[in-house]
């Protein structure tokens, strides 16, 4: 008798759990699920102007493993994953090192980093087009004086993607480095203090303490900024046009995916092209998980 | 075609005859009460809805029972917007169309053809620009009717030319000249250059492709025409100025445009589009411009006419509503109102007068001239984004001095037909 009370509970419980999180699992559903099985869908398929669907097997894979185009943007994404990841990490733990510091006006300092995270990316990217202007950026008008000539750094193909990271490392900097600083201040008063009790410098501090206990945090802000840079779109559509000169030597892969869906109306291509990247970011981010063992120290 | 063109005028002179004679004129401003139903009006240039504002004051006089909602968008998110739009079935009732998108449309049955509205309304195609009339006609249907037109001209900077020294052009001017003017109007510092004569295809290269005799697109819309030497005679004249160096580079031009340079007095000369004057009356050296007709290559002049049309949406559900009111944006009442509010050139022969004669001071005239004499229609396809795309790709190469002219084009060529293969 007890028990069957019991269980019924436990069952209004589970009801009560299910209507909770139905709402998000419903919008999830819609705006998630629904279209990743689309994707997969439409990848199998010609889907051309107004969604005209016809089936054409596996000849969007085929065509794109021939693609020289999605080869190279796919090299471009790589590499600003191996300039952009590193750059981000080293310079928001450098930050917010410092900024844990007692440095006069820190709280200044952090409102400052922070701002580029919660300012609008095409508005970063239009103030940026005009500091890299070849003609009129005060970027080049600066290197003038310095004798250095003029660089086209947007419709160079050699240069392009350098400024592109430049400025995608700008935007990410103030975000990552709040997380960090979020997670230094979690690292207990007490090892820094026995630490300088047995006379271990700041620097030391830094890379036997705060380094080692930082690795969880580390490691999150590495596995999302790396997922972000692998689809990296919106710097690039802002600040190098369609018809650009440097536009191969700086297009993303996501951004290849966006003119084939939207610009070229294929969509059956571009879903093969989403289907592909997916599943890079799921081997690297796999690949991640099982090396995390090696490097992130959990225990505290 | 013109047989049937003829046929359908003659027919609409009997109409018209017979409306007057029965003193039911067809502009009469008499409401009609039988068509009635909400049309959605789908545009992209924010700049011209007064005058559509006025437009729905008229037409509501003549058709009280008919409301025309209005859907402004931005020319960024218009098309993404519309195909979605279509898509879903949630397109508007009535929206602008232009030459690059109409086939695309057209094939894709999402407009309703409008020949037998032109029939009933009496409207006279030949009282539009010949070469907009047959942009907006696929495979024999006609689609829309053209709204307003743009040719191209030389737009230039009248102080620097009296700086240098150098007579303005005139109407009947050739290219040789105009390449004297560029050299002679080039300071070696870098500050003013003579011309910009970066890649641009409706504003640059389409125009003396024509001009030399070449094409960009088959009639049939089966090849590409780029491997003809006429064509890529009509690209090498641009190329031939920049390695004169009478133009800012291809990147410089690439990342602060030709037409903003020009108004910041870098540039002398400007090649634009009649809808530059807006830009020109907006800006602090206004005075100071004024506007020539193209120069012609070995004799020949041309340019290419473009302007927008109004679609009706295949599934509308208010068709004679919709088709009310499309023919009274074709007629002469909107067609006034274009050209007072300086809108757009209107496309309907003579209402164009109005449109020149808001800046006496300049030769807009020529605007007109050139497309009575010698227009021509904008090239296009099925899939004329895509294709755009490899132009851009190839021809900027051969821009920014990295690659032949001749290579180039063959390497657009081949891409080129491509696309036009699996249309």
């Amino acid at each position: 008798m007890k028990r069957k009370r019991m269980s019924r509970r436990k069952r209004s419980h589970i009801l009560y759990g299910y209507l909770m999180i139905a709402p998000l699992a419903v919008g999830l559903g819609i705006f998630y699920f629904y279209p990743f099985f689309k994707v997969f869908y439409d990848s199998f398929h010609v889907v051309g102007a107004f969604n005209k669907t016809s089936w054409a097997g596996i000849s969007n894979y085929a065509a794109m493993f021939r693609d020289r185009v999605m080869w190279s943007t796919l090299w471009n994404t790589l590499r600003y994953v191996i300039v952009i990841v590193p750059a981000t990490l080293a310079l928001s733990i450098l930050i917010a090192a410092l900024l844990n510091t007692g440095i006069k006006g820190r709280s200044v300092f952090r409102v400052i980093y922070f701002i580029p995270a919660i300012t609008m990316s095409t508005a970063i990217s239009m103030i940026w087009r005009w500091i890299f202007n070849g003609d009129f950026g005060i970027l080049n008008f600066i290197l003038s004086k310095l004798g250095i000539p003029a660089v086209q750094w947007l419709s160079d193909p050699k240069t392009a993607w350098i400024t592109i990271s430049i400025v995608a490392v700008w935007m990410n900097v103030g975000y990552e480095m709040i997380i960090l600083l979020a997670g230094m201040q979690g690292i207990s008063r007490t090892y820094y203090e026995s630490a300088s009790l047995d006379g271990a410098g700041r620097f030391q501090q830094f890379r036997k303490i705060t380094l080692p206990l930082l690795t969880p945090t580390i490691f999150f802000v590495l596995i999302t900024t790396l997922i972000s840079t692998f689809q990296i779109f919106d710097v690039i559509y802002m600040m190098i046009n369609s018809k650009s000169l440097a536009k191969e030597a700086s297009q993303s892969i996501v951004l290849y995916f966006y003119r084939n869906a939207f610009e070229y109306s294929k969509k059956g291509y571009a879903s093969a092209i989403a289907i592909f990247l997916f599943l890079i970011i799921m081997l690297i981010t796999a690949f991640q998980m099982k090396m995390q063992n090696k490097w992130v120290n959990y225990d505290q | 075609m013109k047989g049937i063109r003829r046929w359908i005028a003659m027919g609409l002179a009997t109409v018209m005859a017979g409306a007057m004679l029965t003193g039911t004129a067809v502009f009469a401003e008499e409401a009609n009460t039988d068509v009635a139903g909400e049309v959605r009006y789908a545009y992209w240039d924010d700049n011209q809805t007064p005058y559509i504002e006025k437009c729905i004051e008229e037409f509501n006089k003549v058709y009280p029972n008919v409301t025309v909602t209005l859907e402004p968008n931005t020319w960024d998110e218009y098309w993404t917007k519309l195909e979605a739009a279509a898509t879903g079935g949630s397109i508007a009732d009535v929206f602008w169309m232009n030459g690059p998108n109409i086939t695309k449309y057209a094939k894709g049955e999402i407009l309703m053809p409008i020949d037998d509205m032109i029939a009933e309304q009496g409207i006279d195609v030949a009282n539009y620009p010949a070469g907009l009339v047959s942009l907006y006609n696929i495979d024999g249907a006609q689609y829309a009717l053209p709204k307003d037109f743009d040719t191209i001209g030389v737009w230039y900077n009248k102080a620097l030319f009296d700086e240098a020294g150098v007579e303005y052009p005139t109407d009947d001017w050739t290219w040789e000249d105009m390449a004297e003017k560029a050299k002679a109007l080039t300071k070696e510092d870098g500050s003013v250059y003579g011309i910009g004569a970066g890649f641009d295809t409706q504003c640059g290269i389409y125009n003396t492709i024509y001009a030399c005799g070449g094409y960009i697109i088959s009639e049939d819309k089966k090849s590409s025409g780029y491997e003809l030497p006429e064509t890529q005679a009509g690209v090498q004249c641009w190329i031939d100025l920049m390695e004169a160096g009478v133009s800012p580079s291809e990147a410089s031009l690439e990342e602060t445009t030709a037409d903003a340079q020009f108004l910041s007095g870098r540039l002398a000369m400007y090649w634009g589009g009649s809808w530059f004057l807006g830009a020109v009356k907006t800006s602090d050296i206004m005075g100071d411009i004024d506007v020539a007709a193209l120069p012609s290559i070995d004799g020949k002049k041309a340019t290419v006419i473009h302007g927008l049309g109004n679609c009706i949406y295949a599934g509308t559900k208010s068709p004679e509503a919709a088709k009310a009111w499309v023919s009274f944006l074709a007629g002469e009442t909107a067609n006034l109102i274009s050209a007072e509010t300086g809108a757009a050139i209107p496309a309907l022969a003579g209402t164009a007068a109005a449109w020149v004669e808001g800046s006496p001071e300049m030769n807009l005239q020529s605007f007109i001239t050139s497309s009575e004499e010698y227009s021509y229609p904008y090239p296009a396809s099925a899939n004329t984004a895509e294709w755009q795309t490899y132009e851009a790709d190839c021809l900027k190469r051969a821009f920014s001095l990295d690659v032949p002219v001749a290579d180039a084009c063959t390497d657009l060529a081949g891409q080129m037909n491509g696309v036009l293969a699996a249309e």
